[in-house]
């Protein structure tokens, strides 16, 4: 079996929202200009959030890429009246667009705060609307939507390794963001591979999941020097 | 006793005399009332205003709305819950006081009822507001479909719409099977018109003839849903408080949410229900009817509710604000601040404040002051619902997202056109439909009557109304002890009563003293609920097996979620079987008619017996002449 997951190196990001943009990019992710931005509306499946650890001048900005954590017990799965969202065989907190009502309910119970809404019909204006990705569906107004993890990609590869008649290698498979994380802070392959990067990761002293005390079981891994996470952790 | 005798506004006593068939009661149904027609059409205007700004959100989005992320719930929700609360005000009460024999009730059981129907309706239209795609909202019914959907039985949702069904259908029937007989009060009282509206009250009554057979099933039916409606009432408005206690959410995750939130719905309920009776009371000159002493008895209960509900919320708010829970701490201290410390203000005075000033005195529990306490109530409850439902979301566990919200004109447009829906729905029942229970109260005189000693009457015996044979005739009684001195001759002549027919159950008469055998309404009821039951429980169960989609790591057949569908199911399957029984009951007597005239005098709240005898004379020994 697969247990697709991620890891992400907080030392190593700096922050460039090159992710965001790579993800908007993939995931035919409408703009929603500034005046729904200021309503809090903004459409991004990841995002970063920033954090300022120590007084001035001895401050010291750290940065965390948040997006869908995948939880092995996603609290956003069960309340969903329609199954729109629910859990796949590979680990993936998976979303049906066509089946979703849009009762947001799924949202409000997600401790990440990682699910949006369509608010409004998609608008791309020019030129994105010459770029939209043929793989990845255009969602209507009033569905829920948040990161797949890029299962477009993930398809793509498994097709690609059944076509040549071998098993998917680890690192072949990456997520938008990965792709386009220039210190390549993040790090996406297979949890059930005790070879992979990821476990690999998630196996360090320096890794920690987010919320974990909630039994969500997510499956990202953030890692980060000890000592900064002792800190952080009286912060959060 | 005729019309002229009986006048209702004139009597000083507290339970009025109803022996004309209910004088004002029903004769506001049968007048043009310009200022009440008028008072319909402009709720019905305001009506319109939400299904206008429904109409705009779902041309351009759930985004003209002022819901964001994260408070993704907003006006929608609240109103929801506070409709859903309203609700509670009829059937519940008036259940209660039907299962402990309050005989203070009789009044107020009708207009309470009506309360629970329109306010579910209003509130039931909320979900599908709030929805996303609200086009699709078929996708959450579980029916064989090609697009191989199912509902997800783990959602609150689902048990949401479960129990909202079930207490919807109970309350409508439980409103529906008392009115028979005001119905056919109506159709008989018409009938000399004709018209379509007799032709309506007609087929509305089902043939209610007022035998015997049919006073039994009604009494059993109505014994029944009593019943059942109470657990169903409250398993309704604790599934309400578990579409938020089931989430992750602080300020959310409680186990108080349900008892609180049951509490809460009978508070806001009563506010409702006292409002509706004063303006009643005023609107169709009823102050005989809707009299002081209910008044007073409602403002004890509407007393208790303060305290029960002032009680529950300390407890929810102490806890956070003592425990400590970090993410608890920051919606606590949200909640404590700003434009939410207002409402919470706000809340308490109108919640608790202000009816723990009014409500212990007797002054304060006379119509007036008590429909102004009750105004500040139902504000307050839906104040209540905010607090519950915004700094919650506003405050989510990361703090990357500072939530704040206030809705836009959409939301409150629609939140100003449910009240008018709401109106609109209970002043077009006042007018097409008698909004007090004739016949209860007719039987409350009855008992009362019935205890005092027996007079002697000579009895009238009318034509034999269309029936040829000689040995058959009609009398008509004016009481029931009439009917025990007509009983004792008839056995004396060796004749039998064949047919009954009265405007209110006899105390004393049973279906079998007409040689018919009772249709065994608790029977079926018992076995409505064993099926409602089990086809709830597979429903719930093996659909999942066959539809075995993982969620949160639950089991795909869990536990609680299949026990809570059951039990709607089990509820549901109950009062249908009851409804069904009844209604069998009932259309089994439909063919026992007299002329027009006699039936118009049944009306009048006389008792009309059919007598038959093997000849005429033991006919005429039998009735006396």
């Amino acid at each position: 079996m697969t247990s697709w997951g991620m890891a992400i190196d907080t030392d190593r990001c700096d922050g460039c929202n090159a992710c965001v943009v790579a993800c908007n990019a993939e995931n035919n992710i409408p703009t929603v200009g500034a005046p729904e931005a200021r309503k809090g509306r903004t459409m991004h499946w990841l995002r970063i959030e920033r954090s300022v650890e120590g007084e001035f001048p001895d401050a010291k900005v750290r940065f965390r890429p948040v997006l869908c954590q995948q939880c092995d017990h996603a609290p956003c799965e069960p309340v969903c009246p329609v199954y729109a969202t629910y859990h796949n065989p590979e680990g993936l907190n998976a979303m049906v667009y066509s089946r979703c009502v849009g009762t947001r309910y799924c949202a409000n119970n997600c401790p990440y705060s990682v699910r949006t809404f369509n608010w409004f019909e998609p608008v791309f204006v020019e030129p994105l609307n010459e770029q939209l990705n043929p793989d990845v569906s255009v969602r209507t107004a009033g569905v829920m939507e948040k990161c797949t993890f890029c299962v477009q990609r993930i398809q793509e590869g498994k097709q690609n390794a059944k076509a040549d008649g071998r098993a998917v290698r680890d690192g072949e498979i990456q997520p938008a963001c990965a792709q386009s994380c220039p210190p390549k802070a993040i790090t996406f392959g297979d949890f059930d591979n005790p070879d992979s990067a990821v476990s690999r990761a998630a196996r360090s002293d320096r890794a920690e999941r987010l919320l974990g005390d909630l039994g969500t079981q997510p499956s990202v891994v953030y890692l980060s020097g000890p000592a900064d996470r002792a800190e952080r952790q009286s912060d959060d | 006793m005729t019309d002229s005798q009986a006048s209702l506004v004139s009597t000083s006593k507290a339970d009025a005399d109803f022996s004309d068939a209910g004088g004002p009661l029903i004769d506001h149904l049968l007048r043009w009332r310009p200022r009440l027609a008028t008072a319909t059409v402009f709720a019905g205007l305001v009506a319109l205003l939400m299904f206008v700004c429904w109409g705009i959100q779902i041309k351009y989005g759930l985004g003209v709305a002022g819901i964001n992320r994260p408070v993704f719930w907003g006006f929608y929700i609240i109103t929801f819950v506070f409709w859903i609360g309203i609700s509670h005000a009829g059937t519940l009460i008036s259940a209660i006081l039907r299962v402990t024999g309050a005989g203070w009730r009789r009044p107020v059981t009708r207009c309470a009822e009506a309360v629970t129907v329109f306010a579910l309706c209003v509130g039931g239209i909320f979900p599908l507001i709030h929805l996303g795609r609200p086009w699709v909202f078929f996708y959450m019914i579980p029916y064989p479909n090609d697009r191989m959907l199912w509902p997800n039985f783990r959602s609150p949702l689902v048990w949401d719409m479960v129990a909202i069904t079930t207490y919807l259908t109970g309350s409508l029937l439980y409103l529906s099977l008392p009115l028979l007989p005001d119905l056919a009060l109506v159709r008989d009282r018409i009938a000399s018109q004709g018209g379509l509206r007799h032709k309506v009250f007609s087929a509305l009554s089902l043939g209610w003839r007022g035998t015997p057979g049919q006073w039994h099933g009604l009494d059993q039916g109505i014994k029944i849903l009593a019943v059942a409606i109470i657990p169903v009432a409250i398993s309704v408005h604790t599934i309400v408080s578990w579409d938020f206690a089931m989430t992750q959410v602080p300020g959310w995750k409680s186990t108080i949410f349900g008892p609180y939130f049951v509490v809460g719905a009978i508070y806001s309920g009563i506010a409702m229900l006292l409002i509706a009776m004063a303006l009643l009371r005023r609107g169709l000159q009823l102050s005989t009817v809707l009299h002081d002493r209910l008044f007073n008895n409602l403002g004890l209960l509407f007393l208790a509710m303060t305290l029960l509900w002032g009680y529950f919320t300390f407890s929810e708010h102490l806890t956070t604000w003592y425990a400590g829970d970090l993410a608890e701490q920051i919606v606590h201290h949200r909640l404590m601040q700003g434009g939410s410390l207002m409402v919470l203000i706000a809340m308490v005075v109108v919640n608790v404040v202000i009816p723990l000033a009014v409500l212990p005195f007797r002054w304060g529990r006379r119509p007036l002051p008590l429909a102004l306490v009750s105004c500040g109530v139902v504000v307050g409850m839906w104040l209540e619902r905010w607090i519950i439902v915004v700094p919650s979301l506003s405050a989510p566990r990361l703090t990357f997202f500072e939530g704040s919200y206030s809705p836009t004109w959409i939301e409150i447009g629609i939140l100003i056109g449910s009240a008018g829906l709401f109106a609109f729905l209970y002043l077009l029942f006042m007018q097409l439909l008698p909004i007090v229970s004739v016949w209860e109260i007719r039987e409350g005189l009855i008992e009362d009557e019935h205890a005092q000693a027996a007079e002697d009457h000579s009895l009238e015996v009318a034509e034999p109304s269309g029936v040829p044979d000689a040995s058959v005739a009609s009398v008509v009684l004016a009481t029931v002890a009439d009917l025990r001195t007509l009983q004792v001759s008839a056995a004396d002549a060796d004749a039998k009563i064949v047919g009954l027919r009265s405007s209110a159950p006899l105390p004393g008469v049973t279906a079998a003293q007409t040689h018919r055998r009772p249709v065994p309404v608790l029977r079926f009821a018992l076995i409505g609920a064993l099926l409602g039951g089990l086809g709830a429980f597979l429903l719930a169960s093996r659909s999942a097996l066959a539809y075995p989609l993982p969620t949160g790591g639950m089991e795909i057949v869990a536990g609680p979620p299949v026990a809570i569908v059951t039990y709607e199911g089990t509820a549901l399957g109950l009062i249908l079987a009851t409804v069904f029984a009844v209604v069998l009951a009932v259309r089994r007597d439909k063919d026992v008619v007299v002329s027009d005239e006699l039936a118009s005098r049944l009306a009048t709240g006389e008792i009309l017996a059919t007598v038959e005898a093997e000849s005429p004379e033991q006919l005429t020994m039998a009735v006396g002449r």
